[in-house]
């Protein structure tokens, strides 16, 4: 049985956003819906300021509250630990998201794609209506619809149900890495299996300090941080008096 | 004394008022079943606004109402006997508010039969639901049985416990909220507790008394003597449910971490002024004085206030455990999210109060609901 996680590696981060852009396009997300996304920080003022970035998911907490809240299992864990969904056992009560401690699940609080599903044209008697588009290039509400992500998930939520990550587990069902994985340029996130002693997120969360968000709550999540990035520079001092 | 001799214009006036607000309510589910939960405030951050406070008010009520109508059975007190249909009915019409309120608060509400097909025993939530359901049947049969002059001991304990088992498990779904300081441990649960028989006292004797204003109807001796009674009791509820809301906010202001600010945010708001003042501490005042207490009027008002600073309270709590945006929404939504709220959310609350008043008139029109056991 596998334990999948995710090591974020913070010094090569460098915080340009295309894990959200990529999850974004993979998952075929509406305007609104983030499932991958960051917490920024600049504390202090200048010269003496600091910048921190830290990117986001579902945690896939071994011990997830909104598994345990969930009134009707639409929440529950599948292989490998993943935190799934299924969008139709969800009744849209929202509870998970006032458990989750992480603020990482969305609510669909209108149809998705409302912009796509417009039938005036764009420019009158100009241009096509972006509902045209979306059918002449056979996507699915979105003219970039991504059919793979409908593969054991639905491929665009309906309107009424909560969403979130899911580790991309139709790319992981086929032996591919999340898609926030494959996208981001530096190769700062690193996907396996925990319970593998030779993987490479086992072997750097046993290499460097790692931290994971909220890990006072007891929810063991699957997001582990390490080497936190800090351009400061100080020279060698014993303060005053 | 049943309206069903006293029918007048008054009364059709009355019936024609909740079939406009009520109409209105239908309107308001066409809309939110077509639309979506977008017309409401809510969001990301804040995502339960006034149709959930809505339905924990009404829960809370129904509970509450449930506890007077089976506390004189349980406990043997015989000369509370008369006040139990009526008890029963506004019992029964709370309930059905309170699950209108969550059907119009829900995403997908026709997935409910996920319930059953898929339950979770983990969740309190999913608890909460089967304790609907059970009460929904008990109050029935206790209504019914009552009608027959017959107050059955078992049946009246059985609604009794699932009462508190509602008002603490409606708590403790807030209570077991690990991720929010502000919501977890034991406090709401108790608190929603203490609210439920407040709130349901206070409903009891508004809806009693001016049923007795309306149709001029004997306010005899010993009918007079029930309610001063049940007016030093609803004293000491009132006294015990200021006594919690201060201490909640006493821990809040004295708290540093960051997620009390939210207490600190809503003391200066004009909604946690009205409660504290005028849903607890004035009607309080009213009941400690002796005159006010036995006055007919006294009563109405303090109850009145009661009520509409309970629905305050329970849209305060609701709010205060999520003003402040987890994890990455604190990017995207300002430090303290505060809704305000749109006209379909206050429409979702008329409808349900609607409902639960004609349920009501229907029941004394129909019922005689003030009488004694054989």
């Amino acid at each position: 049985m596998s334990k999948y996680a995710m090591v974020i590696d913070l010094k090569r981060c460098t915080g340009c956003g295309g894990c959200i852009v990529a999850c974004k396009n993979e998952n075929n997300l509406s305007d609104g819906i983030v499932w991958s996304s960051k917490i920024t920080e600049t504390v202090g003022t200048f010269p003496d300021v600091r910048f921190a970035y830290y990117p986001t998911l579902c945690n896939h907490c071994e011990n997830a509250p909104c598994v345990s809240g969930c009134p009707t299992r639409a929440l529950y864990k599948g292989e490998g630990g993943l935190t799934l969904h299924d969008p139709g056992k969800c009744i849209g009560c929202r509870y998970c998201m006032g458990r989750c401690p992480y603020g990482v699940i969305s609510f669909n609080w209108e149809n998705p794609h409302p912009a796509w599903r417009a039938r005036t044209e764009t420019i009158a008697q100009g241009t096509t209506s972006p509902a045209q588009v979306a059918e002449q290039v056979g996507g699915e509400v979105i003219p970039y619809y991504n059919p793979e992500s409908a593969e054991g998930y639905a491929g665009i939520r309906p309107r009424g149900v909560v969403e979130k990550c899911h580790f991309c587990a139709h790319r992981v069902e086929n032996e591919q890495l999340p898609y926030c994985v494959e996208a981001c340029p530096a190769d700062a996130r690193i996907f396996g299996d925990l319970d593998d002693p030779n993987s490479e997120v086992s072997k750097l969360v046993k290499k460097f300090k790692s931290f994971r968000l909220r890990e006072e709550l007891g929810t063991e999540p699957k997001v582990f941080y390490i080497r936190e990035f800090n351009q400061g520079k100080n020279s060698s001092t014993k303060g005053e008096v | 004394m049943s309206v069903k001799n006293n029918i007048s214009t008054k009364y059709f006036v009355w019936i024609a008022v909740l079939a406009i607000a009520i109409l209105a309510g239908l309107f308001t589910t066409y809309k939110v079943l077509t639309n979506g939960l977008g017309l409401y405030s809510a969001n990301d951050v804040i995502v339960w606004t006034l149709p959930l406070a809505s339905y924990a008010f009404f829960s809370l009520m129904s509970a509450g109402l449930a506890m007077v109508a089976s506390i004189p059975i349980v406990f043997g007190i015989d000369r509370y006997l008369p006040l139990v249909k009526r008890a029963v009915v506004l019992s029964l019409a709370a309930l059905v508010a309170a699950l209108l309120s969550t059907f119009l608060e829900l995403g997908t509400p026709w997935h409910i039969v996920a319930y059953f097909i898929s339950p979770n025993p983990r969740s309190s939530l999913w608890w909460l639901g089967v304790l609907y359901l059970l009460q929904f049947v008990f109050l029935v049969t206790f209504f019914v049985k009552s009608t027959n002059g017959k107050y059955n001991k078992v049946i009246s304990l059985i609604v009794f416990l699932l009462a508190i088992a509602i008002a603490s498990t409606l708590g403790s779904t807030f209570g077991f909220v690990e991720a929010r300081s502000v919501y977890y441990g034991p406090f709401i649960p108790v608190y929603f507790l203490l609210t439920a028989f407040l709130t349901g006292l206070a409903v009891f004797m508004l809806t009693t008394l001016i049923f007795y204003q309306i149709t001029k109807a004997d306010f005899v001796e010993e009918v007079k003597t029930l309610y001063d009674e049940l007016g030093k009791a609803f004293s000491i509820i009132l006294g015990l449910s200021l006594i919690f809301f201060v201490w909640m906010t006493v821990t809040g202001l004295y708290a540093y971490s960051p997620e009390y600010n939210s207490i600190k945010h809503v003391f200066g708001s004009l909604p946690y002024q009205f409660a504290l003042w005028l849903g607890l501490v004035v009607p309080l005042t009213m009941m400690i004085i002796p005159v006010i207490r036995q006055s007919r009027w006294g009563k109405v008002v303090s109850t009145a206030l009661v009520v509409l600073g309970t629905l305050t309270i329970s849209n305060i709590i609701i709010e205060l455990g999520m003003t402040v945006p987890p994890g990455p929404r604190i990017t995207q939504f300002p430090e303290l999210a505060a809704p305000s709220y749109t006209v379909w959310e206050w429409l979702v609350f008329v409808f349900a109060l609607a409902v639960a008043l004609l349920i009501y008139t229907l029941g004394e029109r129909y019922f005689e609901l003030e009488g004694s056991a054989e």
